[in-house]
This record gives C-alpha cells, structure tokens and sequence, in this order.
C-alpha cells in the first residue's frame, strides 16, 4: 500500500482587512512508524490564538509520536499528552489567551488509524467501512466551540480508532471556515476532487493550486481562515 | 470539477425571530399600528444592510385569535414582503414559546453553521395560557437556551415580571414603552444591534450593553 498526506492554510478575508495573521494552522508528519496530520483554528477572540493554533499542531505531531512508540497504549492518553504539551509549547503565554481547537489523524504502520479532536471543524473519514463524518459539528451555532484553553472534560474529545491495514482510505481534517461551508451531501465529493487532483501533484505545484482555489473561495461574504489536510492510503499502483 | 460544486451558494444565516403579541388589546391605543410600522422598518433596513459576515434572516410569530401562528418563515430579509399584522382574541404566549422552540431546534431551517439567533418577545399582556412549562422547555432547550433574547412590554398592563424570566439574564432589562411611538425606538435599536453584530467579527456575541431605549429616537 501506498500513503501520503497535504495539507494547506489560507488566512481569510476578515484577518486580511485587519492585517492580522493567519490563526488557523496545520502540520503534517511522516515516518517508518507513522503518518500524523493535524489542523487547528485560533479562536478569534484571543490575543495570542494563531500562537496556540501552531503549538496546537506540533503538540499532535509531538504526542503522536510518545503514543505510537509506547506498547498498548489507550487512545484515551493521547489528548492528556496533547493537552500537556501544547501547554509546555505555549511558554509563558497564558493558555486562555490560546485557545484553539485541535483537530488530529494518525496512521501506524501496523494499520491502526487514530482519529479525533476538540472543537469544531470536521473529521471525514471514506473507507470500505466508512463513509461519513467522525467529528462535526452537530449543536450550537457558528463560531461557538470547544478548545484547548477553554475550560472542558476528556470526554469533550472525539476519539476513533479503527484498523485499516491494506485498505484504501481518504481521511480529511478541515477547520469550521472550510467545514461550514461544505454541502452536507458533498463533503464526500470534495474529499475525492481533493485527492484525485491533488494528491500525486508536486509539493509546490499543489501548494500553488489549493492556495488559489481557498483564496477564492466561492461562498458569499466568507470571511474565516481556511485549513484542511488530508491523509490517505491507496493500492501501490494508483498514479504515481 | 470546481469548488463551487461542493459549497453553499449562501452566506452564514444570522436569524430573527419576533414573537409579537396580537391579541385584542394591542389594537387600541395604535399599538398595532406602531409595531406593524416597526416591523416594517426592521425588515425594511435588514434588506439594506449589506452585512459582511451574515445573511440576516426573519421569521415573525404572531400569538392572538386562534393560537401562535408562523406567520413569516425565517427568509432573508430581502426577499421578505410584510403583511401588516391584525389585533384580536387572547394572549396564547404559551404556544408561542413552543412554536419558537421547534423552530430554533430544527436543524433543517436553521443550520448548525448559523450564528445565533436572535428572539424578540413583543407583548402588552399577562399570557392567558399554560405559558410556564413552555416557557422552561425553550430556556432548557439545547439551542434556543442560546439565543440572544430581547423582550418589550408595552403598556402598564404588560407582565414585566414574566418576560424577564424569557430574557434568563439578570443583567438584561426588559424594554417598557409606554407609548406607541416607543415601540419604534425598541425595534430601531434591534435593529442597530443586529446589524452591527452582523459586521462584528463575532456575531455570535450579544451586544456588550443595552442602551436606555430613549437613546434611540432617530
């Protein structure tokens, strides 16, 4: 089986108009062992967010890596270690002036895909087995989440695990300002434009393409950053 | 393919709901006259607003002769026409609070990707039905227990005591007007407090402070 994953962040029009920086973030990683993406969306109202979203996504890559070496180790432990880290990356920036969600994939070479977050935005999974969203949001109304830096319990995390050794699969991570916008009854749709156009692109190539199409992103007055990453599996003679 | 093949064709909705009193003492005094001239401003500048962030959309519950009726759907308030509303029969707030509660909770009509709605709670009476269970079941529900409420009463006669317990905010007041032009400073300054949520970088936030409503004569 062949994996790979991408991703990309755009700032939206609101944070253009005000010169601020883009405060959503992702991170992808890969190794013999494992294949990790994370995206994160800065809450607006706090000072030092697009700082938290950043930490927010190394804390993943970092905790991933604790997790995925440690022999049966429970899919519960991952968010403390991403709580714990994402505080010690912080620094001395207080954790409520960073709050953030965090939103998380990782593959295993053994087959095992770990899946979940906190906050808004969507986990989408497409598999033999799945098709439909692991994390969504389902309650309340835009703009109102669950986050690092805000007060919440373990159990506020989505956590999935399945094993999906020799399976074809498409994963995507996308913050609300993509999320939101998505039809319903699409998201599927854009999972797959998204990985038959851009998966087997260059690097720089396919940076260059999704920056253009999130810059012009077609939903009227859209004004949120915009971060997806997608992480996926296929059989070793699909392209390239 | 494009992208547009996969995305909404509208802007986030940012919805209002009136609930108006119709019963037969709103039509003495101008009382109806006054709120349906409000009303129509109100929708009149939604329409206008060219909103940054959000679609403003309205729907209008009338409670009155014959029980609450969803007398406007929620619909974007430029594709609203107003209907001048007709004063008569009791005070069925009650079935209002139940008709606003199915409509904040219907994730069909109002998507979870909306901002928060906002409810507006017009009456110059005591409810004559069973208004207080309802009442608990629109303050405990899920959604609407999150919308942002704004009450008026009108007249001396207006129960006060009950529509403080519909805003559940002690730092909240409720609007009095004694007259019926007062009725339109109340939806003037709605309407100014919409639409700046509707250009703020959150709409979901309530605005910080309600101003006296003698502020709001323009």
């Amino acid at each position: 089986m062949k994996q790979g994953h991408f991703g990309i962040s755009v700032r939206g029009p609101l944070h253009q108009q005000q010169q601020l920086t883009n405060q959503d973030a992702w991170l992808g990683r890969s190794s013999r062992l494992l294949r990790v993406i994370a995206v994160s969306d800065g809450l607006g109202s706090r000072p030092h967010s697009d700082h938290g979203a950043k930490a927010a996504c190394k804390a993943v890559i970092q905790a991933a890596k604790l997790w995925a070496m440690a022999q049966q180790a429970e899919p519960e432990m991952l968010p403390r270690l991403i709580i714990l880290l994402w505080k010690l990356l912080l620094g001395s920036v207080p954790a409520k002036d960073c709050a953030a969600t965090c939103l998380f994939a990782l593959y295993h070479a053994d087959g095992r895909l770990l899946c979940g977050g906190l906050g808004d935005g969507l986990i989408y999974l497409q598999s033999q087995q799945q098709n439909q969203p692991i994390l969504e949001r389902d309650a309340g109304f835009g703009n109102e989440t669950l986050a690092l830096g805000c007060p919440h319990k373990l159990d506020d995390w989505v956590l999935h695990q399945e094993n999906l050794d020799k399976q074809a699969f498409q994963l995507l991570l996308a913050t609300d300002g993509i999320a939101d916008d998505l039809q319903p009854d699409k998201r599927s749709d854009f999972i797959q434009w998204l990985y038959q156009d851009f998966a087997y692109l260059a690097a720089d190539k396919r940076r260059r393409m999704l920056q253009k199409e999130l810059n012009n992103w077609p939903v009227p007055h859209h004004l949120d950053d915009k971060t997806l990453a997608l992480l996926w599996q296929c059989e070793d003679e699909n392209n390239g | 393919m494009a992208l547009k093949n996969f995305t909404m064709t509208a802007a986030r909705p940012l919805p209002i709901i009136l609930l108006a009193d119709v019963s037969g003492s709103m039509s003495v005094e101008g009382k109806i006259q006054a709120l349906n001239q409000a009303v129509r401003e109100m929708n009149m500048a939604f329409a206008e607003e060219e909103a940054e962030r959000a679609q403003i959309q309205v729907a209008i519950i009338t409670f009155g002769a014959g029980g609450a009726h969803l007398v406007q759907e929620l619909t974007p308030a430029a594709e609203t026409s107003w209907q001048d509303m007709q004063a008569a029969g009791s005070t069925p707030m009650g079935a209002a609070f139940t008709l606003v509660k199915e409509l904040v909770e219907d994730h069909e009509k109002i998507p979870s990707r909306a901002y928060r709605p906002t409810l507006i709670l017009v009456s110059d009476g005591e409810p004559n039905d069973e208004w207080q269970a309802p009442l608990q079941a629109l303050l405990q529900s899920e959604r609407a227990s999150k919308a942002i409420r704004f009450a008026m009463g009108i007249g001396a006669d207006a129960d006060t005591a009950m529509l403080q317990q519909f805003i559940a905010d002690p730092e909240g007041k409720v609007f009095e007007a004694h007259e019926a032009r007062q009725i339109q400073r109340f939806f003037r300054w709605v309407t100014m407090s919409v639409t700046s949520r509707s250009r703020s970088t959150n709409p979901n936030q309530p605005p910080p402070n309600q101003p006296d409503i003698d502020d709001y004569e323009f």
